[in-house]
């Protein structure tokens, strides 16, 4: 999140506008990155205290009560849930990145504008004379 | 003031002496803990029954690796009661002397495989590689279809077998000799299944924790 702020913080300034393209999309990826975030992050999370829970589990006599096929099917729904955390997640990027090609229009705009450059006309005489005057 | 203070100021107010100085000290502390584990690591040697890889074992071996299989599958049981339990004797060191690189894992998305050699037979793990829900109906693990047509690359393993003999690994002139005789014929899905039933069948550790 810091990258993706320090991100929005230059993008203006390196192409020479005043603020970003679009601040409610600024504020859209933020709230979709937290959200994916912390969906992705409580569903591991979860899911890994699941796993352990279940791989030492014993029953009175000492004896394993879940094959390891059992822990496997219990994450799945957390695993979901990372997934949807993570298309959030992404989600965002891709409004930033709407965002980015917006604010950089101006500049695009910029550098394919042609520059006048007088162009010399060429010497009526010169010293020493082209080679082909010469001849 | 302190008397001493202008020592402390000397290195204090400039950065590069003081850059230095950090770098030296750092380097002492972090010395202080690699070197023994160096010498340590060296010390670590084969226990009996602890046998280099055949060569059908090593492209079995090279296969796992390729296939990636090592970031679903560890191979390190830890010394826990639960772990023992369910997959047998804790990993020792001296059973990965001859693993470059090690294949312990750090995620179980499928079980630990330490031990699982012997576990299934040839014709279940055969069977599960060609298609895991065929003998699993919860596993989602992939498919492998393609190593059953693979064919195995003799100059290859003998290759490595004569790189891994330079590393020190005990293999003879008459083992690598032997590498296209014992590859004959056999497919991926062969070495793999070697590879996996020889996984910590070493006679030194007894299957009951």
């Amino acid at each position: 999140m810091i990258t993706i702020g320090s991100l929005y913080a230059m993008a203006p300034r390196a192409l020479g506008r005043p603020a970003m393209h679009s601040k409610r999309s600024m504020e859209l990826h933020f709230w979709m990155h937290t959200a994916g975030l912390i969906l992705y992050v409580a569903a591991m999370w979860t899911a890994g205290v699941t796993e352990g829970l279940m791989w030492r589990a014993t029953d009175a006599n000492g004896a394993l009560i879940y094959p390891f096929i059992d822990s496997l099917i219990a994450v799945r729904p957390f695993y979901l849930i990372r997934f949807l955390g993570g298309l959030l997640i992404v989600g965002g990027m891709i409004a930033m990145a709407w965002n980015l090609w917006h604010t950089a229009a101006d500049a695009r705009a910029r550098l394919i504008k042609p520059i006048p450059v007088p162009i010399p006309e060429p010497e009526p005489l010169q010293v020493p004379a082209p080679v082909a005057a010469r001849a | 003031m302190a008397k001493g203070y202008k020592y402390f100021e000397a290195v204090e107010k400039h950065a590069g002496k003081l850059g230095i100085l950090t770098a030296i000290m750092v380097s002492i502390g972090g010395l202080a803990e690699i070197t023994p584990l160096f010498v340590e690591a060296h010390a670590i040697t084969a226990v009996e029954g602890v046998q280099p890889y055949d060569p059908l074992r090593l492209a079995g071996k090279d296969i796992y690796v390729r296939e990636g299989c090592y970031t679903c599958h560890t191979q390190m049981i830890r010394a826990l009661r639960a772990e023992t339990q369910r997959y047998g004797h804790y990993s020792i060191s001296s059973e990965s002397v001859y693993d470059r690189p090690h294949q312990w894992g750090s995620k179980r998305t499928g079980p630990d495989l330490a031990r699982v050699g012997g576990k299934y037979s040839d014709e279940w793990q055969r069977l599960h590689l060609m298609d895991p829900r065929a003998v699993v109906q919860a596993s989602n693990m992939p498919a492998y279809p393609w190593l059953a047509e693979e064919k195995l690359d003799a100059d290859d393993i003998s290759a490595r077998m004569r790189a891994l003999r330079r590393l020190g690994d005990p293999y003879s002139d008459a083992d690598i000799s032997g590498v296209p005789a014992a590859l004959e014929g056999k497919t991926a899905l062969d070495a793999l299944v070697a590879y996996l039933q020889g996984l910590g069948v070493s006679p030194m550790v007894e299957t009951a924790p």
